[in-house]
């Protein structure tokens, strides 16, 4: 449903007799599925067929629910069900489809009944989040295998803080760090925040991902009256290397809001100014009156 | 009345694009739910319950018969024949039932007048059972989590007439909006369980299911405002997280939400309408997730559902439209005769400047939970 390009030409005859004969299998063999669901039958053939529709479409729970089903009743009482060829169906899966809530919940399911296999899960997921650093799917299934695993809070901003290095511009990894913060901040954390933040702003201040970080620090800070004032230099600097640019005038309005000390009425006139001119978009969320310091 | 001709309604002489195509969306809606054959369709059995849910209200929202221009007994028969013993509603024949579908079929037979015909005691007793000691929902019997499932559990129950008055109470509503409170972020977003990364359909997930219980008061209305407000890229539409595409689907996710938060002045909702029309298909009509994608029925809804929160319709020729619940996502006229009741905040006077400028005065705003 996304991402699907509107075709310019209709599709030849052969291409719709294609798509026809798959709908046709794919309907014949579901329904062999779903009545074998109803009477309970376990056998090979079965277990093939439903193994072959979750290949072709990922997301059907029902038939993750079925496999379940069979997998603890071929077992059998206090038989143990073997994880290895779910998760090579799962990856299966995955590959083809890396958003499938039904795989990726069976695989945690398998998992779970052999939390030996955890630490090698990691590295499934640092494969995928290599190739969608974004994929919450991926992230949300990081954090329980990294449970069962047992790794430290260290051990998952280690990663975190790894994915950042491979580019900044990862929100999810942000969201990680943001996550294991300390309610207040001590000085000593606040800076080294504060420079992991700085170092994506400064490289590219249109890009949000840091800079929601870079607020949320601050409010974390905000005690650390130095620290604040320092930031303020800071964006002083940065908005004048980037007038155009939204994000540091925010940053920097913000700030000043909170810190009235260090704010004139003239400097956040400006700001207001140029925020609604820059981004007139968000005129109403800026308001059309100069807030008051 | 036969509907206006498109190219005669008032908006159309004002911008090429602002057209919106009324009648082929109304045909598209009906021929999807009718092609049965289509290999979309076949993929997608297992969660037709929603996608019926998706048409019916899209086809209400166009102010269509919806019983007799969808064959609304025929749904109904179809909806009941899903209702599993256990009291749950599959997402198709045969399918096994989830929290998902059970809210879905609810909405169906809402929409179509038929809530008493289905055992809405069993329903409401299969959503109950599925809440567990932290207050969180299963999705089904086999334990996946999700505040997805909060959000359908909490308004199925009200659907249901379930959720208040029952003394001793069917759910710990209480538990409940204290497992989705701990799902709150640094952003202060949402996410599917507590530690995961906001996003906006969990959002809304999440502030609907609050709304529900009369407990908006645990949001950070203007940090998460401000969230949402920044998801409007400069093409207009709404993105569901920093730095993706815009979607058309987002327009309800982030819009419901900034709609429940008094905010959604806080976005240029011309803009975003304008975006919605853009990613309407101008042939079989309609709507696509993005200008030059295929529609399907999803972003149909999802789009027709946009535009009638941002009141496009008010003051075109399709004035007069049932608005759409910014909460239960259904027409806001049946909303009232079923007497849903949910908590949604007045239009918010300050901006977010000025609530900054107030807010040092004030005690400073809680960070959210640590994990
Ligand atoms: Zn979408």
């Amino acid at each position: 449903m996304h991402g699907r390009k509107k075709q310019t030409q209709p599709p030849s005859a052969e291409a719709v007799a294609a798509l026809a004969k798959k709908a046709a299998n794919y309907r014949k063999l579901s329904a062999i599925a779903l009545a074998a669901k109803a009477a309970k039958k376990h056998d090979d053939a079965t277990f093939a067929v439903v193994e072959k529709l979750l290949t072709v479409n990922p997301d059907v729970h029902t038939l993750w629910n079925f496999r379940k089903e069979m997998l603890l009743a071929r077992a059998g009482d206090g038989g143990a069900v073997a994880v290895g060829p779910e998760l090579a169906l799962t990856a299966a899966c995955l590959k083809k489809q890396p958003k499938s809530y039904g795989s990726w919940y069976h695989r945690l399911w398998a998992v779970r009944r052999e939390p030996a296999r955890a630490p090698a899960e990691l590295e499934l997921c640092a494969e995928f989040l290599k190739l969608d650093e974004r994929n919450f799917h991926c992230w949300n299934y990081r954090r329980d295998v990294s449970r069962l695993a047992g790794e430290s809070p260290a051990d998952v901003l280690a990663y975190a803080r790894g994915r950042l290095d491979a580019n900044f511009s990862n929100y999810s990894a942000f969201h990680e760090l943001a996550a294991h913060l300390p309610r207040t901040l001590d000085r000593e954390t606040a800076r080294r925040e504060l420079d992991v933040a700085r170092q994506a702003l400064f490289c590219e201040p249109d890009d949000q991902s840091a800079w929601w970080y870079h607020a949320d620090v601050l409010r974390r800070c905000e005690a650390e009256a130095d620290l604040v004032d320092a930031e303020i230099a800071t964006l002083r600097e940065l908005r004048d290397l980037e007038p155009g640019s939204k994000w540091p005038a925010l940053a920097l309005l913000r700030l000043l809001l909170r810190t009235p000390r260090a704010a004139t009425h003239v400097e956040v006139a400006r700001l207001h100014a140029d925020l609604r001119r820059i981004d007139p978009a968000h005129a109403h969320m800026y308001g059309a009156d100069v807030p008051v310091i | 009345m036969a509907a206006l001709s498109e190219s005669a309604s008032p908006e159309a002489a004002a911008s090429p694009e602002a057209v919106f195509h009324d009648e082929k969306h109304a045909s598209y809606l009906v021929a999807v739910s009718k092609n049965t054959e289509a290999i979309e369709f076949v993929l997608t059995e297992y969660m037709r319950m929603s996608g019926v849910y998706w048409g019916l209200t899209a086809m209400a929202l166009l102010g269509r018969d919806v019983h007799k221009e969808m064959d609304g007994d025929a749904v109904v028969a179809w909806v009941l024949r899903c209702q599993h013993p256990c009291g749950g509603f599959g997402g198709g024949e045969g399918h096994d039932p989830h929290l998902l579908y059970t809210l879905s079929a609810l909405q169906i037979l809402a929409l179509l007048g038929a809530l008493d015909k289905c055992d809405g005691a069993k329903a409401a007793a299969y959503v109950a059972a599925l809440q567990q000691g932290d207050g969180s929902f299963h999705g089904d019997e086999w334990g996946e989590v999700d505040t997805r499932f909060s959000y359908c559990a909490l308004s199925s129950l009200a659907i249901l007439g379930e959720l208040w008055n029952r003394s001793p109470p069917l759910i710990d509503v209480a538990k409940a909006v204290d497992f989705v409170d701990r799902c709150r972020n640094f952003d202060g977003g949402y996410g599917a369980v507590p530690g995961a990364e906001s996003h906006a359909g969990q959002i809304f997930c999440c502030v609907g299911a609050l709304a529900i219980a009369k407990r908006l008061d645990l949001v950070d209305g203007t940090l998460l405002g401000w969230w949402l407000a920044e998801r409007q890229c400069d093409s207009g539409g709404l993105n569901g997280r920093p730095e993706k595409q815009a979607d058309v689907c987002y327009s309800w996710w982030i819009l419901s939400s900034l709609t429940i938060l008094g905010r959604s002045h806080w976005i240029d909702e011309a803009k975003l309408a304008a975006f919605i029309l853009e990613c309407q298909e101008g042939d079989g009509g309609g709507v696509a997730d993005r200008p030059g994608n295929m529609a399907d029925v999803f972003h149909t809804f999802f789009g027709i559902g946009g535009l009638s929160l941002l009141s496009w319709f008010d003051g075109t020729a399709y004035a007069g439209r049932p608005a759409i619940d910014p909460v239960f996502a259904l027409p806001a006229p049946l909303v009232a005769e079923l007497g849903l009741e949910a908590s949604v905040c007045p239009r918010a006077t300050a901006s977010l400047l000025e609530t900054w400028a107030r807010a040092r005065d004030e005690a400073k705003a809680t960070p959210p939970p640590s994990p």
